[in-house]
């Protein structure tokens, strides 16, 4: 995707929702669209420039490797001085990622800071994926099962990425 | 677990007012001023008004500031952050600990240079540096992010608690750098009224009014799990967690308790029924009224609401209504029999805790009922208002006691089997029976003498407040003596006959000891409920050269460390620390030993302020449910027992002071010979079927020994 494409995208969602989206937002977006992070996609929605459509791929070496998992983000009114909302759409077998998608993340909670951007909170993301934390858990059952039989756990986690974020 | 661990006994050691046992050793104690803090629910406080409660920040805020010469503000962020004590606040300042660990030097947000403007790191517009600014920690933000931050923060009800926008700094922004930055009148209100309400909840020493729409403040000096009472919109409630004033059950209990409840409301709901069928002859019967000494319309049976069991069986051993014996095997059987027996425990405490309070609903039907009874007795010149005043009073004491009682079964649900937990549903029995027959008193006032009812209160709240206060200062309990005999300390299950001695706090003592040896041959043991006390002192030992330092003695503080609620190792071990040859203070409280307050005559009661709860007697309890909470003998037993004994000798040729005792309790609170008389008979002692004028000759013995009289059999 070129950077020129990409500006005119953001132009046109702006005339098309008549209203003004503050420079923060526009900035971002043209970087995540420019310089793209290796391994992730954003792009805002065509309707909503506040909503993206995200596409994170499996880490290596992780059960996830190979997987294309979709995600949506969407930054609130008050952004950024509230955290961006982010949900996994695709199905994934993880310690800290709940069967509605939700995410165990700390930066996404008490931790948010006007500072970070979407670029850090996707990169915090695909951290997640590599280095699950099981002791710090959303989904419960999967969390236990990845404390007492790691193994077993990574094999589910690869059963599901396959089953769930490979058809497509 | 060794003996010494494990005595069994534990509870919360939130609410020891010591003050009234210390006050005891003054000369010029005040003896109202003693009475009222013997109340074992006396709790000093002050209602403040918002004024007085910003008075009182601000002279904290200002011994900080001056102190520290730093600006209020700051020194206001420091008092929040260390509960608004001056001198820690100003320790912490001074060693920068709460402040570098907030700061992240590595996460300087970038400053991007745009001709002569900086780009913002927020909002990554270009503005210029005098409208950036920052905290200590120098994160520079522009003043726009910075009252933007603060508005999505106050609207989420955040105000003291606002930190730096930087990743991974958490300083916190003083009330001053966040109004100077906010513009917004609305916001601004309401960041200082949000900072107000964080102020008072941070603060140890105050409390809200917990009131609907009730803006009052109340003050402790020494805040405990106390009743306290807003003068303005009566709302009663606990002063330390601000829920409804729950003793004898502690904070944490309560909370779990409540909890439990609302999760369980389900399995519970069943147990609200308000009829039962009659277990003798099964017609339904439905309950209106508080007590539950239920008599059945049709056929008279009398029976208990609560386990359905034959009223008659209520008497002495209410114990078996209201406790809840555990199945000792549980631990053999299968997770479902045991998911069972949780289940039918929980529901055993539920019930009686639900059926309280809904007995003290029906209870304030009932004394609307008496009022207008009143009212209209009083109308048709059937006696004075004053005159039936007595049966309001009575009323209103039920409700204090069956709001009491209604409480003890949290703390009885919770409570650990073992000696401790006997020694509580003793109690609860004990009160629960004296309750009920005051309910049914007062039910059928018309037809119940004054004099008995009055009795009866006083009964009631004798046990209420026995209950309240014993629980809470027994440092150990010892085994059919009175002594301090750490040989005989209750460690299992009470038998039937035996005699429970609670030994409580009595004076406190402050030594200085020096540390000659490696050993101070000490032997320290506690009561598993945070008072730790000395078991054994070993002959020759540093510790046995101090005369004031004795067995039993509680061990309160190690120079200025309190040590209560720590276990006895915890004790032992940092007394073996202080290093050989330093001199170190040791403060102890004394059990109360033999030879202290009164045994009164119920009757005789009215009017006179006696030294219950001074610190002046060991509570006595004797399992088998006749014997009475009372004090230790003092002169007066004393006398009267050695009298008694006399005349048994005399009559009988047994010289018997257990028997003696026992007689000198029957006749406690009795007035005269036909109630001397009818407690003697009612009691185990009717096997002696004393003659009439062996009765006269004890009461004899007995009116004499209250008098001071020693007396010879003629
Ligand atoms: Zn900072
Ligand atoms: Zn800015
Ligand atoms: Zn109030
Ligand atoms: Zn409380
Ligand atoms: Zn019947
Ligand atoms: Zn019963």
């Amino acid at each position: 995707m070129s950077g020129y494409s990409a500006e005119v995208k953001v132009a046109e969602t702006i005339a098309y929702k008549m209203v003004s989206l503050p420079r923060r937002i526009i900035k971002e977006t043209q970087r995540l669209l420019q310089e793209p992070v290796p391994g992730i996609s954003a792009v805002p929605d065509d309707s909503n420039a506040r909503y993206f459509h995200v596409i994170v791929t499996g880490p290596d070496d992780s059960p996830f490797e190979g997987g294309l998992f979709r995600l949506e983000l969407f930054l609130p009114e008050d952004y950024p001085m509230s955290a961006p909302k982010v949900r996994f759409v695709t199905k994934i077998y993880h310690p800290n990622i709940d069967r509605l998608g939700r995410i165990c993340l700390d930066i996404l909670k008490d931790k948010w800071s006007p500072a970070l951007q979407i670029r850090t909170v996707l990169l915090s993301i695909q951290a997640l994926l590599s280095a699950p934390n099981p002791d710090d858990p959303l989904a419960n059952d999967v969390a236990e099962l990845w404390k007492v039989d790691e193994a077993e756990a990574i094999r589910n986690a690869k059963e599901w990425t396959r089953r769930y974020a490979m058809d497509n | 677990m060794s003996g010494e661990e494990d005595s069994g006994m534990y509870y919360s050691d939130d609410d020891c007012g010591y003050d009234a046992y210390y006050n005891y050793n003054m000369e010029d104690c005040d003896i109202d001023e003693h009475d009222v803090k013997d109340d074992p629910e006396y709790f000093s406080y002050d209602t403040l008004r918002v004024e007085e409660v910003e008075r009182l920040l601000n002279e904290s805020v200002e011994a900080l500031s001056n102190k520290l010469c730093i600006t209020p503000s700051l020194a206001k962020v420091v008092l929040h952050t260390h509960e608004w004590a001056v001198l820690p606040s100003a320790v912490a300042y001074k060693n920068n600990d709460w402040i570098q660990n907030l700061l992240n030097p590595n996460n300087q947000p970038k400053m991007e240079p745009i001709g002569q403007k900086l780009r913002c790191p927020v909002c990554f517009s270009p503005t210029i540096q005098e409208k950036f600014s920052c905290l200590a920690c120098s994160h520079k933000f522009c003043n726009e992010c910075w009252a933007t931050h603060f508005e999505v923060q106050i609207m989420q009800g955040v105000s003291t608690g606002i930190s730096c926008m930087a990743q991974e700094c958490g300083l916190l922004a003083p009330e001053d750098f966040v109004l100077s930055l906010l513009t917004k009148v609305p916001l601004r209100e309401k960041y200082q009224e949000f900072a107000f309400r964080d102020y008072v909840k941070s603060h140890p020493e105050l409390r809200f009014c917990p009131g609907p729409n009730c803006k009052l403040v109340f003050r402790s000096k020494e805040p405990k799990a106390k009743r306290t009472i807003c003068e303005q919109c009566k709302t009663t409630f606990c002063f330390k967690c601000g829920t409804e004033y729950h003793a004898p059950t502690d904070c944490p209990t309560i909370k779990k308790w409540l909890t439990k409840c609302a999760d369980d409301s389900e399995t519970a709901n069943y147990i609200s029924a308000h009829t039962k069928d009659c277990p003798r002859c099964h017609i339904c019967i439905e309950k209106n009224g508080g007590c539950n000494h239920m008599q059945c319309y049709n056929c008279k049976h009398d029976f208990c609401w609560m386990c359905l069991g034959d009223w008659k069986s209520h008497g002495s051993e209410y114990y078996e209504c209201s406790r809840y014996k555990e199945n000792p095997n549980i631990v053999n059987e299968s997770v479902h029999a045991q998911a069972r027996e949780a289940l039918k425990k929980y529901l055993h405490y539920y019930e009686r805790w639900e059926n309280h309070s809904k007995s003290l609903k029906l209870e304030a039907e009932t004394l609307e009922k008496i009022k207008s009874r009143i009212n209209a007795k009083v109308m048709n010149s059937s006696g004075t208002w004053i005159d039936w005043q007595y049966l309001v009073d009575a009323a209103s004491l039920l409700a204090k006691c069956r709001y009491t009682l209604q409480y003890t079964y949290p703390y009885a649900y919770y409570l650990e089997p073992g000696p401790r937990k006997e020694l509580f549903e003793y109690q609860q029995a004990q009160l629960e029976a004296e309750i009920e027959n005051l309910s049914w008193k007062i039910e059928r006032a018309e037809t119940t003498d004054r004099g008995d009812l009055e009795n009866q209160i006083d009964i009631a709240e004798k046990r209420r407040t026995t209950l309240l206060k014993d629980f809470l200062h027994i440092l150990f309990c010892t085994l059919n003596t009175h002594k301090v005999d750490m040989t005989k300390l209750l460690g299992g299950q009470i038998g039937l006959e035996d005699f429970i001695f609670a030994h409580r706090k009595g004076r406190p003592k402050e030594i200085e000891i020096t540390k000659t040896e490696d050993s101070l041959g000490l032997t320290i043991t506690d009561n598993g409920a945070g008072y730790a006390f000395i078991k054994r002192i070993k002959e020759g030992s540093i510790i046995d050269k101090i005369d004031y330092i004795q067995v039993g003695d509680h061990l309160e503080k190690i120079d200025n460390d309190s040590v209560i609620g720590r276990r006895h190792f915890e004790v032992a071990k940092m007394l073996k620390e202080i290093p050989l040859g330093s001199t170190f203070t040791l403060r102890l409280v004394e059990p109360i030993r033999a030879g202290f307050g009164n045994i009164e005559a119920r009757g005789s009661q009215k009017g006179k302020k006696k030294g219950y709860g001074s610190g002046k007697e060991t509570l006595r309890f004797k399992a088998n449910g006749q014997a009475q909470i009372i004090e230790e003998p003092d002169k007066e037993m004393d006398l009267g027992i050695e009298n008694i004994n006399r005349l048994l000798e005399n009559f009988m040729g047994i010289n018997d002071n257990e028997l003696a005792t026992q007689i000198w309790e029957a006749a406690e609170g009795k007035l005269n010979t036909m109630e001397f008389a009818e407690a003697v008979d009612s009691s185990d002692l009717a096997e002696f079927s004393f003659t009439d004028d062996m009765i006269i000759e004890l009461w004899g013995a007995v009116t004499d020994a209250r008098a001071g009289r020693t007396r010879h059999p003629s």
